[in-house]
């Protein structure tokens, strides 16, 4: 705040303050809030003016922030180390971009996102293809080009096979794996299950078959998990059972894959502790892994390369939402009651985070209980339920940190268009990668019968 | 003289339609390198010029000339290496013999037919001296098979009833120049006339003006032995026979170009043994002189051949190679192997044979370097401690009051390089943060033997994770252990020295890592030789399958380039020795392929080859990319320039290293792009050197492009020839 400003003693608003809430607890009292008003030195005022609001920014400078510190922390601690950028998370091409530019492979789980990973240059055989669903083309495809595709179930491996016969070639790909690691939800769904040797069956299976080639195995334990014990539990049973394979059929892997769900620094609802204090850094997941696989049976030089298919923990901290009060409003249970113009059609995530909210411009007043609703004119679109919050003015601006995954690809067409997604480059410069809808980007795909 | 045995290397190959075109090429070539390896050149002019002085004396130049045939022809017919027999090695010691058959013998039928006999034996002789000296001594037999001979002749010429002639005869020239016969400048060119037996200024100033040409070194070193060896005998033996004169300055002037720069790399050094080598010449001369004459036989080139292998030897003595250095690469003029020199200091850089990488996995910072303000002092100067550092600079996580916070606690530490572990030390508990065991001040370590006198030592690891047992032989990048704080350290770190003895605790020697690249986030650079010093963050090279196989040449497979609309074919082979090469029809290029790194050593042959190119536009290229690694790299100034370029480029860059490069690369999907620009500027502001190479992964080289003094030059792969 400036000191013309101050110079003239401004308006507070009168209100009444429960004193349950915030108080000190063992972890420490409540932050102090400071406002938001620049994002790496570009004004939130001046990307409002020129996109519009509410508008979604990220932030290059942190996405190589993190993948480099990802990569390293892996790196330090095991010889071949590679990341597979986990399309679903967010599939911008320019967030793709960056990190394609950093050295990462993509990992797309359809036939629309491996269209899209080729579109931003990422040649064929450095994509790893996941999800249950992949049809045949798509394995046609995916398997002639040299992309390690992760079988999911045994219908896949027999169709995999019959491509491979069919097309006279013997490509290489991965099993995917299911287990129990204490710490992390059980996930029997997807893939192989490990414990219980179907695992083994569909190893046997595809070496008998003799159509393809073992290269890798893959687990994906679950997702946000913050046990990074998890992890090391699952690389051991991997380890294991890749130095069993190595035993049994003489198979020598090319990867191991431990696939993502490592939490980044947002809070789930469950959560007690903020997510700043409580998610492991990257160092602690790759200790555990690293330690996990040291029970592999290998020669030293032979070791297969350590993929990672991060997806979150790389791109949340990057993006922050903007979005302006539309109106303030006393609820009956005494809270306020914020409104504003981004709900969770645009913020999907708001379902399972306490998303960490700002003013974007200096406040004054004293924080209350306030409950944050989006703009739909429905009861679900609940941005936040109670945080302490400072008082707002209509047209004062709020950044929702922290919410560079999922949001951008689950986001939904839905009462209101889908917002402008503007990225700050490490230059300084920012450029829009997304543009806000319209009327014609919704009533593009319409078709009006004749009888109309 | 035929400098090594590896002289055939480096001839030009000849290619023509007609077979009998070749013969007739090749033919030449044997001739007028016979003549040149005289001057240790394998040059064609140098070969007329020399070949022209002898026919100063027209008897002596038609003898020499028939010898050399008669030699070539010999060697030809009983098959001896196509390749030493173009080279000259066979003509020019027969050259030499014909010369003294003809000059020193009284001439007639029986003469002839002495000389005759003397040069088809001479060829033999040669033949097995230079197996003997060459492969087995690794030394140059220089002028031996022909003073053997010559001395034989001459002993055996009276009793066969040819009586010998005593130096210089009446070897008149065609052609006296009066006022260059006299003085110092006569006496220097007589003698030089005197290799031919023709002490004449004619003969000297050709042989003068092909030294000149061969090697303006040689040329300065040649003047400054005759000038010394002339005001020496001033001084000590002012009634010294003309004759004598001539022997001793021919014999000193070829001793100072050996030794100063043909077989060391010119320099300081290299002058001061070529001045001992001098010295030692007269002495050996003036020694012989009186034992020699007693048996009536001259002095010829003896002195300098008793020197300068006298010398060789001795040098090879030496515990390390160095003041001077001697020339370990493929010898040129000495003005080739100064550049070869300086080009390899500028590009490699390394004290050791060994390539040693950073011991450990991914980026590490230097907490203390060499003469570090804590312990690396005294015999312990030479040594590194690296830490593990976060975005913030900071060591640890939280307050750093125990060991597991710092980011660098029990991280695998590696083997340098390939060796054998002579020493392991476990069992010392790690200390807590602050606290230091004194006792065993080098904690938990690892010593590995590299090389003879070369060990290195990892040193504060932490108890109990140990994986390497004493004896066990290591490869670069095992785990050896992991990184604790045993010992004399007060938080985690890795010590890392070099020692020469397998004792702990002994001194260090000079520390050095190899491959690696250094600098922060954003700005890295890959170096060579690095010596680490504080705060510079180091990691490994973390080789790409990708751009590895994008440089891989399969041996046998074809790539045909098109530069400015000619076809060179560049063939992959490999050497009898495991050396890497590409070969066209003009040039070979000898390249390493390694496990992070492919690194282009040298491009030998025509100066129109492509792989000229391929030198310049991919010098240096780790299995690497991204827009923040540059490397630099220095292209010696033939590889790009013409000749009258390159004279005004040597000038202007002192050290005449080459041009100073800096090369980045970055992958655009299934191809590598690297791109090169040189340092140094044109007065326009504009690079002097460009380059750009796009490959393709599994496929190779698809473009070069060079631009160099506002030319470009671009070659291209032939597409329609790829997969052939």
């Amino acid at each position: 705040m400036n000191t013309t400003q101050q110079s003239r003693p401004m308006y507070e608003r009168p209100v009444l303050v429960r004193h349950e809430m915030g108080l000190m607890n063992k972890f420490g009292r409540t932050q102090a809030m400071q406002p938001m008003t620049h994002i790496d030195g570009v004004a939130i005022d001046e990307l409002v003016a020129q996109y519009g609001s509410p508008l979604f920014i990220f932030s290059e400078r942190v996405l190589v922030d993190r993948i480099r510190e990802m990569k390293e922390a892996f790196t330090r601690r095991w010889s071949d180390v590679r990341l597979a950028w986990s399309y679903k998370t967010n599939y911008l091409d320019a967030i793709c971009r960056i990190f394609h530019r950093e050295g990462a492979w993509g990992e797309v789980v359809s036939e629309f996102e491996y269209d899209k990973a080729l579109r931003n240059g990422v040649p064929p055989d450095q994509i790893h293809f996941n999800g249950p669903q992949k049809t045949e083309p798509a394995l046609d495809r995916a398997l002639t080009g040299g992309t390690l595709v992760h079988i999911d179930h045994f219908d896949e491996l027999a169709l995999a096979e019959t491509v491979a016969e069919r097309r006279g070639i013997r490509p290489k790909v991965a099993l995917r794996l299911n287990m129990t690691a204490e710490g992390a939800p059980t996930w029997g769904r997807f893939g192989f299950n490990l414990d219980n040797g179907q695992a083994m069956d569909a190893a046997r299976r595809l070496v008998a078959g003799d159509r393809l080639e073992l290269a890798g195995l893959h687990c994906h334990l679950g997702t946000f998990i913050k046990q990074t014990g998890a992890y090391g539990e699952a690389a051991g049973k991997i380890a294991r059972f890749a130095s069993e394979l190595r035993q049994q059929f003489g198979v020598v892997l090319d990867f191991i894959d431990l696939g993502g769900g490592l939490a980044s620094h947002n809070t789930l609802k469950a959560q007690y502790q903020p997510g700043e204090l409580a998610t492991p850094s990257f160092d602690r997941y790759a200790e555990a892994i690293a330690e996990g696989l040291a029970q592999l049976d290998y020669p030293p030089r032979q070791l297969p390369t350590l993929v990672m298919e991060s997806g979150r923990a790389l791109v949340d901290d990057a993006g922050t939402l903007i979005s302006t009060v539309l109106a303030n409003k006393r609820l009956p249970d005494g809270r306020r009651g914020l409104i504003i113009d981004a709900g969770v059609n645009s913020l999907f995530t708001a379902f399972w985070y306490k998303h960490d909210l700002i003013p974007a411009q200096p406040f004054t007043g004293t924080p209350e209980p306030t409950v944050v609703y989006g703009p739909l004119c429905m009861n679900i679109d609940v941005v936040r339920d109670t945080l302490l919050f400072p008082p707002m003015k209509v047209g004062d601006r709020l950044a929702v940190r922290t919410v560079g995954a999922y949001n951008v690809t689950q986001w939904m067409q839905f009462i209101t268009y889908r917002p402008a997604v503007v990225l700050i480059g490490r230059n300084g410069e920012h450029s829009l990668i997304r543009r806000r809808e319209d009327l014609d980007s919704v009533v593009g795909h319409e078709e009006v019968p004749s009888w109309l | 003289m035929v400098v090594t045995s590896r002289a055939e290397l480096s001839l030009p190959e000849i290619v023509v339609r007609r077979p009998a075109l070749a013969a007739v090429f090749i033919g030449t070539d044997a001739v007028l390198f016979s003549y040149s390896q005289l001057l240790f050149a394998r040059s064609r002019l140098i070969g007329v010029l020399l070949l022209a002085a002898t026919f100063t004396v027209p008897r002596l130049g038609l003898a020499g000339v028939l010898a050399v045939c008669t030699a070539l022809t010999v060697a030809h017919v009983i098959r001896l290496s196509p390749d030493l027999n173009r080279s000259g090695l066979f003509g020019y010691n027969a050259l030499l013999v014909g010369l003294v058959g003809a000059g020193l013998l009284e001439p007639g039928p029986p003469a002839m037919a002495l000389t005759a006999l003397a040069v088809v034996t001479t060829v033999l002789v040669t033949a097995a001296a230079h197996s003997l000296m060459a492969s087995q001594l690794a030394l140059p037999s220089l002028t031996l098979p022909f003073l053997g001979m010559a001395y034989l002749v001459l002993a055996a010429a009276p009793g066969l009833g040819v009586a010998p002639q005593p130096f210089p005869g009446d070897t008149a020239a065609l052609l006296e120049i009066g006022w260059l016969e006299t003085g110092g400048a006569g006496l220097w060119l007589q003698s030089l006339g005197t290799i031919f037996l023709a002490p004449h200024a004619i003969t000297g100033l050709l042989v003068a003006v092909a030294l000149v040409l061969y090697s303006r070194i040689a040329a300065a070193l040649s003047l400054a032995a005759f000038v010394a060896v002339w005001a020496a005998s001033v001084g000590l033996y002012p009634d010294a026979p003309p004759v004598v004169m001539w022997v001793l300055v021919l014999n000193a002037t070829f001793t100072a170009v050996a030794l100063g720069g043909v077989w060391f790399v010119p320099g300081r050094w290299s002058v001061l043994l070529a001045a001992l080598g001098v010295a030692l010449t007269i002495l050996v001369g003036l020694g012989c002189l009186p034992v020699l004459t007693k048996l009536g036989l001259p002095l010829m080139i003896l002195p300098f051949n008793l020197t300068v292998l006298g010398l060789l030897v001795a040098m090879r003595q030496r515990v390390r190679d160095g003041r001077p250095k001697a020339v370990d690469f493929l010898p040129g003029t000495p003005e080739e192997n100064l550049s070869h020199f300086r080009t390899r200091i500028a590009r490699f850089g390394a004290n050791y044979g060994v390539r040693l990488h950073a011991p450990f996995r991914g980026r590490w910072v230097c907490t203390q370097g060499v003469d570090g303000q804590h312990t690396h002092r005294g015999p312990w100067r030479h040594a590194a401690d690296f830490e593990v550092m976060d975005g913030d600079g900071r060591t640890f996580r939280g307050p750093g009051l125990r060991r597991e916070d710092y980011f660098c606690y029990r991280l695998p530490v590696l083997a340098a390089a390939d060796g054998t572990v002579v020493r392991v030390v476990d069992g010392i508990p790690d200390n807590e943060i602050g606290e230091a065991e004194l006792a065993e001040r080098w904690g938990n370590l690892v010593l590995l033997i590299h090389g003879p006198g070369l060990y290195s030592l990892v040193a504060h690891l932490a108890p109990g994770s140990i994986r390497v047992q004493e004896g066990q032989v290591v490869r670069r990048g095992d785990p050896l252990g992991q990184c604790g704080s045993s010992g004399r350290s007060p938080v985690p770190h890795l010590h890392f020295h070099l020692q020469a003895t397998p004792v702990v605790g002994a001194p260090t020697i000079h520390l050095e890592l190899h491959e690696v690249i250094a600098g922060a986030a954003d700005r890295e650079e890959l170096h060579s030789t690095c010596v680490p010093v504080q705060d510079q963050q180091l990691r490994n090279v973390e080789p790409q399958k990708g751009i590895a196989n994008s440089l891989h040449f399969e041996v046998g497979k074809t790539l045909p380039l098109r530069v400015n609309g000619r076809l060179e074919e560049i063939t992959p082979d490999l050497g009898l020795l495991g050396e890497q090469m590409l070969r066209s029809s003009k040039a070979t290029l000898y390249f390493d392929h390694g496990k992070r790194l492919w690194t282009v050593f040298d491009v030998l042959g025509s100066r129109s080859s492509a792989l000229h190119m391929v030198r310049a536009c991919l010098a240096r290229v780790p299995f690497e990319s991204s827009e923040r690694l540059a490397w630099r790299d220095h292209l010696p100034a033939r590889h790009v320039f013409p000749w009258h370029r390159r004279v005004f480029l040597a000038r202007n860059r002192k050290g005449n290293t080459g041009i100073p490069m800096r090369y980045t690369a970055r992958t655009e999907g299934k191809r590598v792009v690297v791109t090169g620009t040189s340092l140094p500027c044109s007065a326009a502001g504009t690079p002097l050197v460009l380059t750009k190479a796009v490959l393709r992964q599994g496929k190779g080289i698809e473009r070069l492009h060079l631009t160099a003094a506002g030319r470009t030059l671009e070659a291209t792969r032939e597409e329609s020839r790829l997969d052939r």
